[in-house]
């Protein structure tokens, strides 16, 4: 029953892509700069973080001349001291429940926003997209108040609470946007064929939205992970620290004594788990974007 | 149309949303708003009420204005150096390029990394001691362009560069995403009419994409006036004077974070004009780009 | 019948936003604590421990791994098994801690004491009426010495933490500012700095020495990065020219013009002067921390002028057989601020709030007794308790401390006017010392910063 909807962008007539190898050069060597650029400073990372202090401070240029006694000091401090494996456990989780809570309150919102004719509809469009652009600066103080009356400082409840509330309104921006676009006649048909209403959000548009619900829970996953201000500000033990924060804390605990070498060491084993996960669904985030973008 | 029903669904819908963006966003927001009215520390209860005194400090402070100057900067000239790039490789990866994918996902890489961790790798490659760039312009014989990178004349530009490299996979992913939906008869007409690759991208490409790239300018536009941690973690251990933008502004006048100076009144009432700018701008954008959409 | 439920729907809606604007106030901290009965000062015994378990909440400025938690950390496990009654439950909160705390106390969160360099916490809890005085705790005997508490800190040094004539703060380590030599490659070049009272000549020839002994070794290190770092040369050399009272007078005045007085513009020729001779690091103006300390352990640079922190800060870095030298800054013939140091700590402050301030004060005695004043010395941290040994790098603090007038960090402007200083002292300062201005211009530059500065208040 459901319409046979394109899941990947076509791809047309091969002959129009395909041009002479030869006028791709120029291209490939721009992108090959680029990505030259990006791998070698990643590289040079971990190649500094199996030096010793003084080498990365005095010959810059040259290999690591015990790489292997120096590594295992690097390492062995930066994860001593880093609690990687709290703060990453820690990320996933907060990350996964809030992106699964923000996309499961704002996809029912924004169909009914784009959908459904009723007084004040584009108040509330407003008035959930208006908080888009507020810095976190501004709320610190009285989020924290209040969060302390609900006992929710310092907990990961608490946290995930106040994500999926900044989170809403870039998901229902993006959300009525992309309900905008899809057909009413299936509704209609739907309805026709004896259909609830909400037999028909469930059953008709939520399969026709999912690529945009991914795109959504893509974004939103990409800004929780990396938000550092309001965690610094609600989470104070340290068994609860989500990853920005860990990185934050070994900063301060390393810059300190100047112990760079640990630092890249750091910076690696931060990196690593991201670069896996992204390694593992880069595919599904490119496609899941570029769907909901499109559609 | 029998479709009343759907009045129904409304509020339980939209209830949820509702009632947790206004308890956790909107409430403390709020009240944010009352406290910019306010000379108020941030310590203890001596809030002491003047109306928009810390908006009129504000119009003669010098480090406001500066600051001001700086956010609209990297706002301005960032925004043309990542659009610009991501423009370029979006159409350069339309193409059926060898590795398309893994260019796609090298150049979105720095996204998945916390904008802490970036900004102290970029912190190191701009070390004028051992840093990658000055070390690689050394290696190469080109040491008289080897700048104080982090020094103040030069960090907002340094501070920029970062930031564009940081966030062009982002937006070229947006803008991928339009221009592949983009129906290929188009472009296979043009070239039977003899267009060149690159007139087709002015004529075809970028007024059918018109939607999606606004959309990623206001998500520019929005992003970059916020930009906080990445400055934060390339400036440790605390920002100068010569990087503040409104966000850190803000945070150095609220929270003391540097130097002890508690002002989380006038900090507030910063953050309302940040707000401000934001609004104005995004209205300003889909103002100037407001065209018929493309129906296809 | 639908429309009217649309308008029942949105008037709510309208009435819950205007309510939301009118509902606006902060929550009250909790009200402040009875005062407990006090034991009687002189009482030969230990402070009493409570008779039942209390717990005392403690931030610190501390991140967990750093040298000195651990130390305090391991101290305060020790006072546990020794005052089973009180439970100190610690916080490792990092630098931010007091960013946190603002938060926590309008919030009502229990925290009973925090630290931090003491014009942080002057300016965040002492000045907003948040601060216990703790007069009456430094009255009362040691924890492992016969006289009282106060009685056992370094002559001068609780004045650090007092305001208003009370002692609000319990200075934990103590600094000056002073300059730090690679003491061997000094003795090598023959140079033996006075410690305290050198004059302006014998400083720059002892610098044209070192210099013309080690030609690959620069002088003086510096990071241009760090603003609060570039501004002690000026700050320095104009209370050493101007007098400590006019470099104040200059800050608060507010048409700015008392900046331009030619001892002011003296002192920033005479930093230009030091520049162009070449004596700092190449590319100190770009130089990011720690890169110059750095150096300066691997023998690049001979000499800083830094906080009296930085033995322990490089103290993983230093080799073996580093030694560390210190002497004062010099003084400069005719000037009117001579034999005057900055002097500052890093304090304990308690919260007024607290419910358990006899818990607190017996922590705090615990802490800063001989005992655990040891240990953390053991880190190469002073801390100014009687008996508790010199690190051996800062032998010549207590020395300089001696002879010279203390005062407190940039004249005491870092504490009383931390915004003037950070907006237009450091923002000028910076331009200056990275040789963006030159001295006229910086001078200038303050007179006009603070014009705007204060016209705006």
């Amino acid at each position: 029953m459901t319409t046979q909807t394109a899941i990947e962008p076509k791809k047309p007539a091969q002959n129009f892509r395909r041009r002479s190898w030869l006028s791709n050069i120029p291209y490939y060597a721009i992108l090959a700069v680029w990505a030259l650029i990006t791998v070698i400073v990643f590289v040079w990372v971990i190649e500094n973080s199996f030096k010793t202090n003084r080498e990365v401070f005095k010959d810059p240029w040259k290999l690591p001349a015990t790489p292997l006694t120096a590594a295992v000091a690097n390492y062995t401090k930066a994860w001593e001291v880093s609690h990687m494996q709290v703060y990453f456990m820690n990320s996933i989780l907060v990350v996964l429940a809030s992106v699964l809570i923000v996309v499961a309150v704002s996809a029912p919102a924004a169909y009914v926003l784009s959908r459904v004719p009723f007084f004040g509809n584009s108040t509330v469009t407003y008035y959930f997209i208006a908080g888009m652009g507020l810095p976190f600066q501004l709320i610190l103080v009285p989020l924290f108040v209040m969060l302390n009356k609900m006992h929710l400082v310092d907990t990961l409840p608490g946290l995930i609470l106040v994500y999926v509330g900044v989170s809403i309104p870039f998901t229902v921006l993006l959300l009525t946007g992309f309900f905008k676009t899809l057909p009413v006649e299936l509704e209609d048909a739907a309805a026709i064929d004896g259909c609830t209403d909400f037999g028909i959000f469930w059953k008709v548009m939520m399969p026709l939205g999912a690529p945009g619900l991914i795109t959504a829970a893509i974004f939103n996953f990409i800004s929780i992970w990396n938000e550092y201000l309001l965690a610094m500000l609600l989470i104070n033990s340290d068994k609860l620290r989500t990853l920005p924060l860990g990185v934050m804390n070994i900063r301060y605990s390393m810059q300190y004594t100047a112990d760079w070498s640990a630092l890249f060491a750091a910076v690696v084993i931060v990196i690593i788990p991201n670069f896996l996960l992204y390694g593992l669904l880069s595919d599904r985030i490119m496609s899941g974007l570029t769907l909901g973008v499109s559609k | 149309m029998g479709r009343s029903g759907r009045q129904r669904m409304v509020i339980p819908f939209i209830l949820p949303a509702f009632i947790l963006y206004t308890v956790f966003f909107v409430y403390p927001a709020v009240q944010a708003f009352w406290v910019s009215l306010h000379d108020w520390s941030g310590f203890g209860q001596n809030m002491v009420y003047i109306g928009l005194g810390n908006y009129r400090e504000m119009l003669k402070d010098t480090i406001f204005w500066a600051a001001f100057r700086r956010t609209l900067y990297i706002s301005v000239v960032g925004g043309i150096g990542i659009f610009g790039l991501a423009l370029f490789f979006a159409q350069i990866l339309q193409r059926n390029l060898f590795g398309k994918r893994f260019f796609r996902s090298l150049i979105f890489f720095p996204m998945v990394v916390p904008g802490i961790g970036l900004g102290l790798i970029w912190q190191f490659i701009y070390n004028n001691d051992w840093g990658l760039l000055s070390g690689f312009l050394k290696l190469v014989g080109l040491k008289s362009l080897n700048l104080f990178w982090l020094a103040p004349d030069h960090i907002i530009q340094s501070l920029t560069v970062a930031i564009i490299w940081s966030y062009v996979g982002y937006y070229m992913t947006i803008l991928l995403a339009g221009i592949d939906k983009i129906p290929v008869t188009y472009f296979e007409a043009a070239v039977l009419d003899g267009a060149s690759e690159w007139k087709m991208f002015f004529t075809i490409t970028l007024p059918m994409i018109w939607d999606v790239f606004v959309v990623a300018l206001v998500l520019w536009i929005i992003g970059s006036l916020k930009i906080f941690d990445l400055i934060v973690a390339t400036t440790f251990p605390a920002p100068p004077t010569s990087t503040y933008t409104l966000s850190i502004f803000i945070w150095v006048q609220a929270v003391g974070a540097y130097t002890p100076v508690y002002r989380l009144g006038y900090a507030t009432a910063l953050g309302v004009v940040l707000l401000l700018m934001v609004v104005i701008s995004v209205g300003f954008v889909r103002l100037v780009t407001r065209r018929e959409a493309i129906e296809y | 019948m639908k429309h009217t439920k649309s308008v029942w729907f949105n008037l709510v809606m309208a009435v819950l936003v205007v309510l939301l604007f009118v509902q606006c106030t902060p929550a009250t901290p909790a009200a402040p604590a009875e005062p407990t009965k006090a034991p009687a000062p002189g009482e030969a015994t230990k402070a009493p421990a409570p008779a039942e378990k209390v717990k005392i909440v403690y931030w610190s400025m501390f991140s967990e791994g750093e040298p000195l938690m651990k130390a305090l950390d391991q101290a305060t496990k020790d006072f546990m098994v020794e005052y089973p009654n009180i439970e100190v439950e610690t916080k490792w909160a990092g630098r931010q801690v007091l960013t946190q705390l603002q938060s926590a106390i309008a919030a009502g969160t229990q925290v009973d004491i925090v630290d931090h360099s003491d014009d942080r916490v002057l300016n965040a809890i002492v000045k907003n009426g948040l601060a216990l005085p703790m007069d009456k705790y430094l009255g009362e005997k040691a924890y492992d010495s016969d006289k009282t508490w106060g009685e056992t800190f370094a002559p001068g040094v609780l004045d650090l933490g007092k305001y208003e004539g009370k002692s609000y703060l319990i200075p934990r380590d103590d600094y000056i500012s002073a300059f730090f030599t690679n003491k061997a490659m000094l003795d090598a070049a023959g140079v033996t700095p006075k410690v305290s009272g050198m004059t302006w000549a014998e400083f720059n020839t002892l610098l044209e020495t070192l210099k013309s002994k080690n030609p690959d070794v620069a002088v003086l290190g510096a990071d241009g990065s760090v603003g609060f770092y570039n501004n002690w040369w000026f700050s320095y050399l104009a209370v050493r020219l101007a007098g400590k009272d006019a470099f104040r007078d200059a800050a608060y005045d507010k048409t700015g013009e008392k900046w331009g007085a030619p001892e002011f513009l003296k002192a920033a020729q005479m930093i230009r002067e030091l520049q162009d001779k070449g004596y700092f690091q190449e590319g100190f103006e770009g130089s990011v921390w720690p890169a110059a300390q750095v150096k300066w352990v691997n023998g690049d640079v001979a000499m800083m002028f830094m906080g009296a922190w930085l033995p322990k800060e490089m103290s993983e870095q230093m080799p073996q057989d580093f030694k560390v030298g210190m002497f004062a800054f010099p003084d400069i013939d005719g000037g009117k601020g001579n034999q005057i140091v900055e002097h500052w700590s890093n304090a304990y402050g308690v919260l007024a709030s607290t419910k358990n301030p006899d818990a607190v004060a017996t922590y705090l005695k615990y802490i800063m007794s001989k005992k655990v004043g040891t240990a953390i010395a053991n880190l190469f941290v002073p801390v100014p308790l009687e008996g508790v040994p010199v690190p051996p790098a800062l032998a010549n603090q207590y020395e300089i401390l001696k002879t010279a007038q203390a005062m407190p960090a940039r004249a005491g402007l870092n504490t009383e006017i931390p915004e003037y200083m950070d907006n237009v002292f450091n923002t000028c300062d910076d331009q200056f010392f990275t040789k963006q201005l030159s001295p006229e211009e910086f001078i200038g530059c303050l007179k006009t910063e603070s014009k705007n500065y204060w016209a705006k208040k």
